[in-house]
Parts: C-alpha cells; sequence; structure tokens
C-alpha cells in the first residue's frame, strides 16, 4: 500500500508527482489481472486522493460557506482543498444545498475500441476509468449508473448511491464486450429521451463514428439539460501512426473490410485528418458547453482523473 | 523479311518477367494484418484509391517489360530484309547506306601466276586496281583487313580496319611472289580473323587467277574443315572468289611456256680464266612447240655473244641447256642462265647460282719420296699439272715441302693439301692438319707405297679404309702388278662428270698400277670407280672437312695417269672442288635451311648472329641476322624463312670467311597453269558455299545488294526502350508515393 496515505504529515508538495508514480508502478493493469475491476477503481482513486492531498492544486475556485473540519463520511467533495493545502488538514465545506448528483457512465463499445497496440485497449482503459469514476462518485453519496449496448441498449443500471451498487456497476462493466458498430449516437439519443431527470452523462468513447450524429446527440443531450462528460479515448497508435511496413488494416468493426496501406507514405496524410477530427470534435463538444477531455490508453488512469479533477475544481465545480 | 536472334540461349530471360509478379505476390503475403480501428483516416477517396492502383499497375507493368527488354536486347535479336529482286542501279544508292558496318577480308593470291603478263597487265595488276575501286564503294564504317596468300600465308593489314588507306599503303609495298599460294590455308586465316569480329557482315573476297593449283581442289578434308568453322560463325561470313587475268585458259589452250630448272655447275670455284660448264634444263610447259633464245649472264649482265637458241622443245618436253663461262674477275658471281623475250609466265625465265672466283689457290703439296730426280718425285707430276711454267698468271700457286717439314706454318693459308705417298703424320702434324681441315680446307690423299696403311685407317675423316693385303695381291700369278683403268661410266657428280663426256673419255685408257682396294666409308661418298668395280676416288665431307681420296699414286709408278690427257683438267678440278668451302644448298621453299658451322666460328662464343645479306627481292624482307645456335660444342644455324624461291646468301665472319648460300627452288605445281575447270569450281562451291564471281566489277554491287537487304540488329534500340523505362518506373514509384500521402481530404 502506498504509505502516503497513512501519513498524513508528510508535507512536501514536491513529493506528489511520486505517489501517482508509485501506483503507476503497481500497475493497476498487472493488478487487474489478479483482482477486480473494484479493486483496481479503489486502488486508482485512493491513490489518486491520497495523492491530491499532498499537490498544491492552487486556482481552485471552490465557494463554500466556511471551513469544518472534515471527518469520516463528510463527502469528499466538499474538501475545500485549498484550505487543506495551507494547513494539511481537511476541511470541509459546508453546503447549502443538497446535491443529489446522477451520473450515467456510457462506454463506446463499438468494435474500434477494441484496439490495443502496445497499451491495453480502449475498452479496458475507459472500463477502468468508468469504475474509477463510478467508485468516486459512490464514495461521495453520488448515484452512478451504466447503459451498456451493442446493437442497441443491452443493460442500463439506474443510478444508485448505495456503496453495494459499485460491486453491481463493475460486473456489468466486466460483462461488456466489444464489437461490431454499436450506434452510439443512436444509443445516446434513446437515452436523452429515457432519462427523466437531469443528470450527468458521462461517455467514454474513441468518437470514431461519424461526427455528425455524434455531435447532434451530444447536443440532443444537452438540450434536455442534462451534463455531457465526453472522455475521447484513444490508443497512441492512433495518435501517432507510427507503423512502418506496408499491411492491411482490417477493420474492426468489420472484419471483411480491410485496406491495404503503405503508412509511410499514408502518414502524413493521416495525422493531417486525425487531428482534424479531434480538433474539431474536441470543438463541438466545448461549444455546445459539455466537458471533453481526453484519457489516452498510454496514460494512465489516475492521470486521467487528476486531469479531470484538477479541470473541474479550476471550472468552478463541485456544482454539477 | 525475316528475323531472328543471335543469342537464343538469352531468351530464357525472359522468364524474368515473372520475377515482379512474384515478388509483388510474395511481399503480399508477408503484410501484416493489423486491426485497427480508425479507419475512416484510411479511406481514399475512391478516385484515389483508382488512380492508385492504376500506378501500381503500371508500375508492375513497366518492371515486367523492362525485364523483357532487357532479356530481349541480350539475345541479339535481328531481322534481315531482303534486297529486291531486281537490279536496280537506284535503289543501290540508297540502300548501302541502311546496311549495318561491315567487316570484309581481302585474299590476295600472291602465286607467280600472278604476276604473268597478258597484253601488258598481269593478274595482280588488275586485282590491286580491283581493290582500290572496291575500297573507294564501301562506307566509312566498314572494316578491311588483308590477307597475301603464298605458301604461306601473311596478314598484311589485321585486325581490320576502318582506315582504307592503310590496305592501300600495304598493297603498295607488297609484290608478287615466285611461289604457288594456299588459298586454302587463307581462307583459314580469313575466318580466323572474322571470328573476332562482332558486326553482322562479314564477307571474305578471294582475288586470284583461278589457277587450279591454288585452290587444292583434292584436299577436301581441309575444304571441309573450312566449311565447318564457317558455319559456326554466326551468321556465316560470305566467301565470294574473283578471277583476273582472263588469259588463264584450260591445259587444251595453254602457250607455250619454258621453265628453267636450277643451274648445275661443274664447280662452284673458279679461278679468272678457268672455264667452268654450267647447265640447265629447259621445260615446255605449255601446248605448243617452244623455240627461244636464251643467254647468259654474270651477275645479271648479259655476256656477250653468249646468246643461243633453245628448240624446239615439244610440248612437255625439255632440253638441256650448257655453256662454258669464264670468269674474269675475282669475287663472288651471280651466274644466270636467262631465256630472252616474254612467255606468259616470267619467273621461271631465269635460274642463277653463285659461284666463287678466288684469285689464285695455294696448294700444298707433301711429298712422301722427294727424289732429286726430275719427275721421280711424288708431286713432280702434279706439281707440272697444277702450275705449269710459262704461265703468267698462275691460277694455282703450289708448294712443295717433304712430310718432316709439315706444320701449322706450312698449312696457313693454303687452301688445299696433297699428301703424295705420304708415310705418316706425328701427332703435331695431325693436330696441324685437323686444323686445317676444320678451316675448311680441302685435303687430296694419293696413297703410294710408303703409305703406313693401319696409320691412315685410323684417321677418323678417311673417305675410306686402304686395304694392305690387295696391295700385295695386285700382284698377278707373274708377279706382276695388276694395272686396272678408270671406268668412265661410274663418274659421279659435278667434279666427275664431265671427264665422261664424248665416245672415248681420256681416262678410260689410264692404266692404274697397284691400286689400293678401297672400302668407302659410311658417309663417303664414291665418285669414281675402275673397271674392277673397286672405288677409285672417294670424297668424304665431315662438317666442313673435304677429304678425297684416290687409289693410287699419282706418280709414274702409279700409272700412266700423269700423262693422260685429263690428267691436268682432272687435277685441277680435284683441286678446285676440294678449295670450295661448300656448295650452296638447294632446298624447296619453306624447308629450313639448316647449316653446320666451321669449328672456327663454334670456337669463339662471341658470335652470336651471322648477317644475311642477301634474300629474294620477291620475299619482301631486306637483310637481317640469323641466330646461331650451339648444342655440344656445334654451332649451327636454322633459317626457316625461306619460302621465296631464289638466292640466301649469309656471310660468314673470318676465319674462314666467305659465304654460305642457299638456293630455295621454284614450286614447279606453279608453273602449271591449268585452271579451276567449271566442276571442280562447283563442288568448290557447294561443298564451302564460296560464290564465284564471274565478274569482278559486279562484284560490289552483289556484295552490297545482298547486303542492303543485311541484317539489322536491334538490341541498341532495344536498351534505350529499357531505359526510357526505368524513367518511367521512377515516375511511377514517385507518383505511388504521392498518392498515397497526399490523396485529397475525403470528407469524413
Amino acid at each position: 500500500m502506498p504509505e502516503p496515505a497513512n501519513s498524513p504529515n508528510s508535507a512536501s508538495p514536491a513529493a506528489s508527482s511520486t505517489d501517482p508514480d508509485d501506483l503507476e508502478r503497481i500497475d493497476p493493469s498487472v493488478l487487474a489481472r489478479f483482482g477486480r475491476l473494484e479493486l483496481v477503481a479503489r486502488l486508482v482513486v485512493e491513490g489518486v486522493i491520497s495523492g491530491l492531498h499532498r499537490s498544491p492544486f492552487k486556482g481552485f475556485s471552490v465557494e463554500f460557506a466556511e471551513h469544518r473540519q472534515y471527518g469520516p463520511g463528510d463527502e469528499i467533495r466538499h474538501i475545500d482543498w485549498r484550505a487543506f493545502g495551507k494547513s494539511d488538514r481537511y476541511y470541509v465545506k459546508e453546503y447549502e444545498e443538497e446535491t443529489n448528483l446522477k451520473a450515467y457512465l456510457i462506454i463506446d463499445s463499438s468494435g474500434s475500441m477494441a484496439y490495443a497496440g502496445r497499451t491495453v485497449s480502449k475498452f479496458e482503459h475507459a472500463r477502468r476509468l468508468a469504475a474509477a469514476l463510478a467508485y468516486l462518485m459512490i464514495r461521495q453519496r453520488d448515484a452512478v449508473g451504466l447503459v451498456t449496448f451493442d446493437r442497441s441498449i443491452r443493460t442500463m443500471l439506474p443510478p444508485r448511491s448505495a456503496p453495494g451498487h459499485f460491486s453491481v456497476l463493475c460486473k456489468a462493466l466486466e460483462e461488456t464486450r466489444t464489437g461490431g458498430e454499436a450506434p452510439l449516437s443512436g444509443i445516446l439519443n434513446t437515452l436523452a429521451e429515457r432519462i427523466q431527470r437531469r443528470g450527468l452523462v458521462v461517455i467514454l468513447s474513441d468518437g470514431f463514428d461519424a461526427l455528425d450524429p455524434l455531435t447532434n446527440a451530444l447536443r440532443h443531450l444537452r438540450h434536455r439539460r442534462h451534463e455531457v462528460l465526453f472522455f475521447h479515448t484513444l490508443a497512441p497508435e492512433e495518435l501517432e501512426f507510427p507503423f512502418q511496413r506496408p499491411g492491411r488494416f482490417r477493420n474492426l468493426e468489420r472484419s471483411e473490410h480491410q485496406v491495404r496501406v503503405d503508412p509511410v507514405s499514408l502518414r502524413a496524410n493521416y495525422l493531417e485528418r486525425f487531428h482534424a477530427f479531434r480538433s474539431s470534435l474536441k470543438e463541438r463538444i466545448l461549444g455546445m458547453n459539455a466537458d471533453y477531455h481526453e484519457a489516452l490508453s498510454a496514460s494512465s488512469v489516475e492521470t486521467t482523473l487528476l486531469d479531470y479533477l484538477s479541470s473541474r475544481s479550476r471550472r468552478g465545480g463541485g456544482r454539477q | 523479311m525475316s528475323g531472328g536472334v543471335l543469342n537464343g540461349a538469352m531468351l530464357l530471360g525472359l522468364l524474368g518477367i515473372l520475377i515482379p509478379p512474384i515478388i509483388h505476390f510474395l511481399s503480399r503475403r508477408r503484410e501484416p494484418e493489423i486491426p485497427w480501428g480508425a479507419m475512416q483516416f484510411l479511406d481514399l477517396a475512391p478516385r484515389d484509391r483508382q488512380s492508385l492502383r492504376l500506378t501500381e499497375r503500371l508500375l508492375m507493368l513497366a518492371r515486367m517489360v523492362l525485364l523483357a527488354l532487357v532479356a530481349l536486347a541480350l539475345a541479339r535479336p535481328f531481322w534481315s530484309r531482303q534486297g529486291s529482286a531486281g537490279t536496280n542501279a537506284t535503289s543501290l544508292v540508297s540502300a548501302p547506306s541502311l546496311s549495318p558496318p561491315r567487316d570484309v577480308v581481302l585474299i590476295l593470291d600472291r602465286s607467280a601466276s600472278m604476276s604473268r603478263k597478258e597484253g601488258g597487265v598481269s593478274p595482280h595488276d588488275q586485282a590491286i586496281q580491283w581493290i582500290s575501286h572496291f575500297l573507294k564503294q564501301l562506307r566509312r564504317n566498314d572494316a578491311v583487313a588483308l590477307i597475301i596468300a603464298g605458301n604461306r600465308v601473311e596478314s598484311l593489314v589485321d585486325p581490320p580496319s576502318t582506315i582504307h588507306p592503310r590496305v592501300e599503303e600495304a598493297l603498295k609495298l607488297f609484290r608478287p611472289g615466285q611461289g604457288a599460294s594456299d588459298l586454302p590455308a587463307a581462307v583459314g586465316q580469313a575466318l580466323q580473323i572474322l571470328e573476332r569480329s562482332e558486326r553482322p557482315g562479314r564477307d571474305i573476297i578471294i582475288l586470284s587467277d583461278g589457277q587450279r593449283f591454288a585452290w587444292r581442289t583434292e584436299e577436301t578434308s581441309r575444304w571441309d574443315l573450312l566449311r565447318d568453322i564457317r558455319n559456326r560463325l554466326t551468321p556465316p561470313p560470305r566467301i565470294w572468289s574473283l578471277n583476273f587475268g582472263d588469259g588463264v585458259k584450260a591445259q587444251e589452250e595453254s602457250p607455250p611456256n619454258g621453265s628453267l630448272g636450277s643451274l648445275t655447275v661443274s664447280r662452284p670455284l673458279a679461278v679468272p680464266g678457268a672455264p667452268i660448264e654450267v647447265a640447265a634444263t629447259l621445260r615446255n610447259t605449255g601446248n605448243s612447240p617452244l623455240t627461244r633464245m636464251w643467254e647468259l649472264r654474270i651477275d645479271h649482265e648479259p655476256i656477250e655473244g653468249s646468246a643461243q637458241v633453245a628448240g624446239p622443245v615439244p610440248p612437255g618436253g625439255e632440253t638441256r641447256l650448257t655453256a662454258q663461262v669464264r670468269f674474269p674477275e675475282v669475287g663472288e658471281h651471280l651466274l644466270s642462265i636467262r631465256l630472252q623475250g616474254d612467255d606468259s609466265i616470267g619467273w621461271d625465265n631465269e635460274a642463277s647460282i653463285p659461284i666463287e672466283v678466288t684469285s689464285e689457290l695455294s696448294v700444298l703439296l707433301v711429298d712422301g719420296e722427294p727424289s732429286l730426280e726430275p719427275l721421280n718425285g711424288e708431286t713432280d707430276f702434279v706439281r707440272a699439272a697444277l702450275a705449269p711454267t710459262g704461265d703468267d698468271r698462275p691460277l694455282i700457286r703450289t708448294q712443295v715441302i717433304p712430310p718432316d717439314r709439315l706444320n701449322l706454318d706450312a698449312l696457313k693459308n693454303q687452301k688445299v693439301v696433297v699428301l703424295a705417298n705420304v708415310e705418316r703424320l706425328n701427332a703435331d702434324q695431325l693436330a696441324a692438319i685437323n686444323q686445317h681441315l676444320n678451316g675448311g680446307g680441302g685435303l687430296l690423299i694419293a696413297p703410294g707405297d710408303q703409305s703406313d696403311l693401319t696409320f691412315f685407317n685410323a684417321l677418323p675423316w678417311m673417305p675410306a679404309t686402304l686395304l694392305a693385303d690387295q696391295k700385295e695381291k695386285g700382284l698377278d700369278a707373274q708377279g706382276q702388278r695388276e694395272v686396272v683403268h678408270p671406268d668412265p661410266a661410274s663418274f659421279k657428280g659435278t667434279m666427275m662428270e664431265p671427264f665422261a663426256r664424248g665416245e672415248r673419255p681420256a681416262l678410260a685408257s689410264a692404266d692404274l698400277f697397284g691400286a689400293y682396294q678401297l672400302t668407302p666409308a659410311s658417309n663417303a661418298s664414291v665418285l669414281a670407280r675402275l673397271n674392277t668395280g673397286n672405288p677409285w676416288v672417294v670424297e668424304r665431307r665431315q662438317g666442313t672437312a673435304r677429304v678425297l681420296l684416290l687409289a693410287n699414286a699419282l706418280d709414274a709408278e702409279g700409272g700412266t695417269l700423269p700423262v693422260n690427257a685429263d690428267f691436268v683438267p682432272l687435277l685441277h678440278e680435284c683441286v678446285l672442288h676440294l678449295a670450295k668451302r661448300e656448295e650452296p644448298h638447294v632446298l624447296q621453299p619453306g624447308t629450313p635451311w639448316e647449316l653446320e658451322l666451321p669449328s672456327s666460328i663454334s670456337a669463339d662464343p662471341d658470335l652470336k648472329n651471322l648477317d644475311l645479306i642477301e634474300v629474294p627481292p620477291s620475299s619482301g624482307r631486306t637483310s637481317g641476322f640469323v641466330p646461331i645456335s650451339r648444342t655440344e660444342g656445334v654451332a649451327r644455324i636454322r633459317y626457316e624463312q625461306t619460302h621465296e624461291s631464289g638466292l640466301y646468301r649469309l656471310r660468314l665472319p673470318s676465319p674462314p670467311g666467305g659465304f654460305a648460300h642457299a638456293l630455295v627452288e621454284m614450286d614447279e605445281r606453279e608453273a602449271d597453269l591449268a585452271s579451276l575447270s567449271p566442276a571442280e569450281t562447283r563442288t568448290l562451291a557447294e561443298r564451302t558455299s564460296i560464290q564465284f564471281e564471274a565478274s569482278p566489277s559486279d562484284l560490289p554491287l552483289h556484295l552490297l545488294q545482298a547486303e542492303s537487304g543485311g541484317r539489322v540488329e536491334t538490341w541498341r534500340p532495344l536498351i534505350l526502350l529499357a531505359l526510357a523505362n526505368l524513367c518511367l518506373e521512377v515516375y511511377l514509384t514517385r507518383r505511388l508515393a504521392r498518392t498515397q500521402g497526399g490523396g485529397a481530404l475525403n470528407g469524413t
């Protein structure tokens, strides 16, 4: 177990970078072979949190009424990080209103998510990230639900905040398989209709769908007043296209479709188009006031989570 | 139009066309399969994809075509256009320029018959003229080689040269010879030259006079071999034959032609004023009776008043020409007999022989039994015979010494030594005699009653062994000595033969008393015999030593020989015969001239060469050096360049000085003017594909016309195409890269 979790007295902010590293050294993917998604998620989150209290996350604009010292049972999200950073104690913000966050996790299970180069597959990465998010939120007493689909919605777990629900979620996650040309935009549209109350829709996808239907579906969700959080899951090979020798690239979603390519001569073109797609997607998502984060499979889940949390705090998160 | 390939094996290279597709196929198999998600960024617009595929296919095609072109070029394809059927002068103007560069080998017959003049022009002249004309008609790129076909084949211009004046230059230096020619050998050498040629157009042109002998029609295996060699070349060279000198008639029509055989002389050494006899055989090789004037010449100058008429000689017959010649001056002279006037063959109208005329001969007479009484000594008659008193210009200078005064000093400068009834010689004297012999001196031995037979029989250079007891047996039953006579019928050799002429030769009546019985040595020659059949005069030549042995003494006790009418000439001939160092060798053309040199030359290790100061002018060479080879202490020369007939002369350093000669006879077969019969022509043409052109002036037309269909090799344009293809391949490769990398963005 990483020792910083038990020694709140260590005060060197500069050592913050070591904690996620320690966790990374005990590679969750290694643990995943032995443990379940649950365990991994817990480890990740605990590590993140304990790392968080080391790092000087400046620039939080969390608004709170007053401080009170943190005690067990308090929701973590109310911790005043800035105050903590100064005094090394947990302080909890008091909120007036009740928060009742309902989050829906949706992981793109189309075939393209199954791509695994030198890292774990995008899908696995997305799963771990989703599990970590679920754990984080349930720990904060937020409700988390899950939608799994292939050609259409297969399972829909309604959002619950009970701690036991986390295991259910993990189990459902583990049972999901990738394959086919799963229609993410269609599912999102359906979801937009079915979710009654406003919630947080977390989408983990590579976005390799047709751009317009996807963004339209996201807009649909936004139109229904849901918060949208899009984790763009990408493999390093998709970002860099490092292939040297000519090869046949077989479509993971449609196995009869393959293209013979000479990567060296194609690379420039590919990169141009890929990054254009990426920036276009990001622009559109940000443009509709949704949240866009990159969840690169080459980065660790912790890093992604940290990035998300820090940016959320910066944006004045805490509220949904 | 027909075509073909010169190097068919290379066509297998066309299988190389399969290489690019195979490589393509194999490399495709080895390509990795990558499961991929971001497919939409790999997709190219259909237009791009089509263009890509097209480029790929074009590229493979370009590579295949490249390999095919290279393989085809290596196979050296050609196509030949057939010439137009009719001879069309205008078409020839343009046609030659289209045919490929040619190699032509000219074979010029240099047999003696080529230089016979018919109406002022010889076939040789006509051939030279034709060659000049022909060279003008060739193009700049055509190469010409020139071969001279004599007894031996010589290349004047080899390898073929495109510098045509070079051929003309070589022809200027060339002179027709006096020998025969060997055309099959010349054709063989021409084929060898053409073997090294790369050009498809190759021709051999034989310029001859149609004389049958030159063609060696009976040597069929040689012609078969030539045919095989010719067929091995691809394409086979064409062989043409031209006849010049329309005077070559069939045998039935050949004019009378006088042909002189070689000269013989009674003795090759003369003294001024002393006559020698010269003889030659005149043959009529023509078909009508021959009557001709002939004359004597000394050193190519006619002797006045020596002209005589010879003949009439029937066709195929011969007659003997003889004359007596006196030489006025000392020195080396060339004696010739020449037929006056012109007949068709000029080179056999003269025959020559070198004669050495010496001022005086020193002869040493060793008197084994001197006597104060006149005419009682052994050598008195000899001396009187050789140097008669009252002669104010003695030709032979004699000196008489008793045996005890015989030593090296006495022998100095003596040309001939006569041992008359000498008992024996002591060791020093023997050594001196040996030295005399080794220096080329002559020795005459006349044994008498004093002679120690055991001593003489032991000498290594004795021409014969003397049998002692026969002397005693020379007594008949009455105790009288046996009397024998020389038998002129047995006289042999140039020395003795003149004494056998006439109805009653004088020597036949000479009485010889007590002649020894001689048993000739193995390499001795019996020049005369007695009426008993026993040898009388025996000669032995060993190296340069000459020894003559008589069977009897030369004094009055030996018989009546000293008073015989022919005694004086006989002794003269003996002495002159002995004094001449050597007779010229008579050789057939091409036979090497081998000569053993006198020991005085062998003894001088610094002498490496001998001067060759004269060679026949028709050989085209001037003087040179002949190297001396020494084995086992004997010096020899071997001269092999005796292809031309005529006189060859070497100078010998003194001692002993003088010259060595060789006379190379003319090849008599060359005098046969018979020409190739039509049947033989046909056989030759069939056997060897030689084209016999009726009219030499037509040949250039035929040559060039047949060539205007010539072969055109196409490998050059093929290679150019291949290079262009290579550029195309590079361009397509770049285009392929560009297409993949820079395809239009399709809307995703």
